[in-house]
């Protein structure tokens, strides 16, 4: 069986490089060749397929209710005020999607799981 | 069965509740879901590092297999376990590999196993949702993976000193 050292090792040094520069590289990568055009909407998820789409640039909530999308446990709301979106309302065991808040940056995901709800900033389709 | 093989039995099947009682208490009283979606210490792992460096490759991903089966049975397999099966499918097949390649130290494996783990899950998400905007993510993953991997190789390398020291004392047999 092999021992894993406890101390730090040369190679450590060079993994954590690589992961930083991969990172970075990957930061201008993605910014570059995967950012989306200027007219960013907001997608909103259900079941992995996209079930509705707003405008960014608005100031409107939407609720989504567990009749119609009966894996949610409970109604979802969403809020988007002037290219920003949240999850204001909802119901999960830890409630990982309400406390993210705010969210401004296209392609990070507010995802609540349990509720296989996702709402996103992305390009429009 | 010996009972080499039943103190073994014993001790994997306690770290393992641990681990299990740790990833859930984690995730409540710990959430960091503010930071940044999907990031979390993960606490949990500081148990998979010990069953490593004690007990082996085999022994360490048959329970980060089975932490992840227990965990699902109390948060349901649904889309939470897809996500958590793939982080950890990643991360285990990079730990097999840097494991045997014996020249990364516990804090080079928490933190390529930290990276990975957060990669697994947003590729997951990205097929899942069939969304490429979501690999912007990625880099964000990465640089709090390398934060957080450090972070629980630190409190993994504290927990084996102690309880090195503790088997010594008590001339355990390991």
């Amino acid at each position: 069986m092999n021992k894993i050292p406890l101390k730090k090792t040369r190679f450590d040094i060079y993994a954590f490089s690589f992961l930083m520069l991969f990172a970075s590289l990957l930061l201008v990568i993605t910014n570059v060749f995967n950012r989306p055009s200027n007219d960013l909407v907001v997608n909103v998820y259900y079941e992995f397929n996209i079930i509705d789409t707003h405008e960014l640039y608005t100031n409107q909530s939407f609720v989504y209710h567990k009749d119609d999308y009966p894996r949610l446990l409970a109604d979802i709301t969403i809020e988007i005020t002037n290219g920003k979106v949240r999850i204001d309302e909802e119901t999960s065991p830890l409630n990982y999607c309400s406390l993210q808040g705010w969210v401004e940056q296209s392609g990070t995901p507010i995802i609540c799981a349990p509720n296989y709800f996702m709402v996103i900033i992305e390009e429009r389709l | 069965m010996t009972k080499s093989s039943i103190q073994k039995m014993t001790r994997l099947a306690l770290l393992l509740a641990i681990g299990v009682v740790i990833n859930y208490g984690e995730a409540v009283l710990l959430p960091l879901a503010f930071i940044a979606p999907g990031v979390k210490l993960g606490l949990a792992n500081t148990i998979g590092l010990i069953v490593l460096y004690y007990f082996g490759i085999k022994e360490f991903v048959s329970i980060g297999f089975l932490r992840v089966i227990l965990t699902g049975l109390f948060t349901g397999f649904g889309f939470n376990f897809y996500i958590a099966i793939s982080g950890w499918a990643l991360a285990t097949i990079v730990i097999v590999i840097f494991y045997h390649w014996q020249r990364l130290s516990i804090f080079g494996l928490s933190m390529t196993s930290a990276v990975m783990h957060g990669a697994g899950q947003i590729i997951m998400v990205a097929i899942l949702y069939q969304s490429k905007y979501v690999i912007n993510y990625l880099p964000i993953l990465f640089f709090t993976g390398v934060a957080s991997g450090l972070i629980i190789a630190v409190i993994a390398r504290e927990v084996l000193t102690r309880v090195r020291l503790t088997i010594k004392i008590d001339n355990y047999e390991k």
